[in-house]
């Protein structure tokens, strides 16, 4: 819907833009905007689509990795799944795996949504570009729920692992926010312990997957998951 | 597998909850042995250690010291395979709400591997579980009815079951009762945990006590449903005369010697005789005797530092338990 009202025409565009940068430059940025970018539609679609799409989906992937064992735990529920013939990992592990094709799914019914709402506007993006975008957002969502699983594995109590996760999600994305409005320094510094410092949407448009990113976001993703069940397999479960 | 090893064994199991509060002791140097084809009862209050025992022998819960083998494997390294051989009921037990019983039983025989949940189906009968209904309508007893199907409809070996009544009506804890006794009449071994006295007293063969963690005793129903004590009432046909309350009062075994109206009452340990010949010449219309219940054998084991038991203090004891 944001697309296709906001990116009907260009002077709808124009004008769209023109509000936005009456905001100073900072309170932009903490946003996800980027002035320079704004007025183009790729710079629109990195903050509108893939910036807020990524946020919203992270929401799906904290629940998500917290029903990979933090849920059950707390309700009882794995004491009668620990109980069958299951070994814990495979618990973890097909649990991760049937959330990840959920939130793969999640990610091209958007991209579909995406490319059908484009036609209806007079822009046009590659769609080979458009697609590498929303192949984007997939490591750093599974990142999230690997790390969600993770602290759920490690800490046990559900609101607590919860509360980390969020606290992580969110301070991951100020950091990268006001890293790059502060700019240079120890805000450069700080940035490179943002996942969101190797999302950047916006250049994905133009060239496509930073592959380097795309590959260590998902190694990241993949170290957590072996935390996830090194942490579970070692501890006593359901207290 | 071997019908001389145990079903259950375990060598000084130990399990130390940590906490910043502290550390709590919560079963101390277990070495426990439940043969096959038995029903075993782990008898003990709230606390004492049962649930943490079952937890680790399913390894939900890792112990701080010691061992334990199920089926002749170990329960850490092997508990798949063990699980696999096992039906266990938690004692609080929790489901998929938004499931009916029968997904739940579908879902649980898919994941064993069952071909058939036929079986399940003639248990959910015999208890009387509705299988069509979701978990989150099930009152607590349907909840437990569902457990024990869940438990019993693959036929294992070993049953272990936490407070399995807890929650059934007395007709359906007589066919739980039912059940178990097939299910060792078809050679499976029973472990099941419970504080009901007379739970454990109507359907196992032995018992082991535990109290603060530690096994206090282990002993078969009958042995300790014949300790040698009873309880014995004499009805006199006249009021019992100040020097026979005095000479019964004296009479070594006896304890606990009350006086009502014509009625002598008693605790005896020994023989007969001594306690005839103490009221001798009077003329008695009834002698009642009584074996102590499981629950008074428990207090010689359990409670009051050993001081003996009395039939006020076992009430209040069992009030507590």
């Amino acid at each position: 819907m944001y697309v296709t009202v906001l990116l009907g025409d260009s002077e709808m565009l124009a004008a769209y833009t023109d509000m936005l940068s009456k905001m100073p430059t900072g309170f932009m940025e903490i946003f996800g905007l980027n002035p320079e970018t704004l007025g183009t539609v790729e710079g629109y679609l990195a903050w509108a689509v893939f910036s807020y799409s990524a946020l919203i989906i992270a929401v799906f992937a904290v629940i998500a990795g917290l029903n990979v064992t933090a849920n059950e735990e707390d309700a009882g529920i794995m004491d009668v799944l620990l109980s069958l013939p299951v070994p814990r990992w495979r618990v973890v592990i097909e649990k991760l795996a049937a959330y990840s094709v959920m939130l793969v799914g999640i990610i091209a019914m958007s991209f579909v949504a995406l490319v059908l709402a484009e036609q209806t506007t007079e822009y046009s993006v590659e769609t080979g570009l458009l697609f590498q975008g929303f192949l984007n957002m997939i490591p750093l969502n599974l990142f999230v729920m690997a790390f969600t699983a993770f602290v759920s594995a490690l800490v046990r109590g559900r609101n607590t692992a919860a509360v980390i996760a969020i606290v992580f999600v969110i301070a991951s994305y100020l950091i990268d926010s006001i890293g790059g409005m502060l700019g240079g320094g120890i805000a450069d510094v700080l940035r490179q312990l943002s996942i969101f410092h190797y999302f950047d949407p916006e250049p994905v448009l133009h060239t496509g997957l930073a592959w380097p990113n795309f590959l260590g976001i998902l190694a990241a993703a993949a170290l957590l998951l072996g935390g996830s069940l090194w942490a579970f397999n070692r501890r006593d479960v359901g207290l | 597998m071997n019908n001389k090893l145990p079903v259950i064994r375990s060598d000084d199991l130990t399990k130390v909850y940590r906490s910043r509060q502290g550390d709590t002791l919560a079963l101390d140097s277990l070495n426990l042995e439940v043969r096959p084809g038995e029903i075993f009862g782990y008898l003990g209050p709230n606390g004492a250690g049962k649930t943490t025992t079952i937890r680790m022998l399913l390894d939900l819960i890792r112990p701080t010291r010691g061992t334990a083998e199920i089926l002749g494997l170990d329960a850490r390294a092997e508990s798949v395979a063990i699980r696999r051989r096992i039906g266990f009921l938690p004692g609080e037990l929790s489901l998929w709400k938004a499931r009916t019983g029968r997904q739940v039983v579908q879902y649980i025989a898919s994941v064993r591997g069952m071909p058939s949940t036929a079986y399940a189906d003639e248990l959910a009968e015999r208890l009387a579980l509705d299988l069509s209904r979701r978990v989150r309508d099930y009152s607590s007893g349907n909840r437990r009815k569902l457990g024990l199907v869940i438990a019993l409809m693959h036929e294992p070996e070993l049953l272990i079951l936490d407070e399995p009544t807890n929650g059934l009506d007395p007709l359906v804890q007589q066919t739980f009762n039912q059940l178990m006794r097939e299910a060792r009449d078809a050679g499976r071994t029973v472990f099941l945990s419970s504080h009901l006295l007379g739970e454990v007293q109507a359907i196992c063969d032995r018992v082991g006590i535990l109290k603060d963690g530690r096994l206090k005793a282990v002993e078969t129903v009958e042995r300790l449903t014949h300790v040698d004590f009873r309880w014995v009432r004499l009805q006199f046909r006249e009021a019992v005369p100040a020097a026979t309350m005095a000479r019964l009062e004296r009479l070594p075994g006896a304890s606990d010697v009350d006086v009502a109206h014509h009625t002598v009452s008693l605790r005896l340990t020994g023989d007969f005789m001594p306690l005839l010949d103490a009221v001798d010449g009077l003329y008695i219309e009834d002698i009642r005797v009584e074996e102590p219940t499981l629950e008074e054998v428990f207090l010689t084991y359990y409670g009051n530092n050993g001081a003996t038991p009395s039939r006020a203090g076992t009430r209040k004891v069992m009030e507590v338990l």
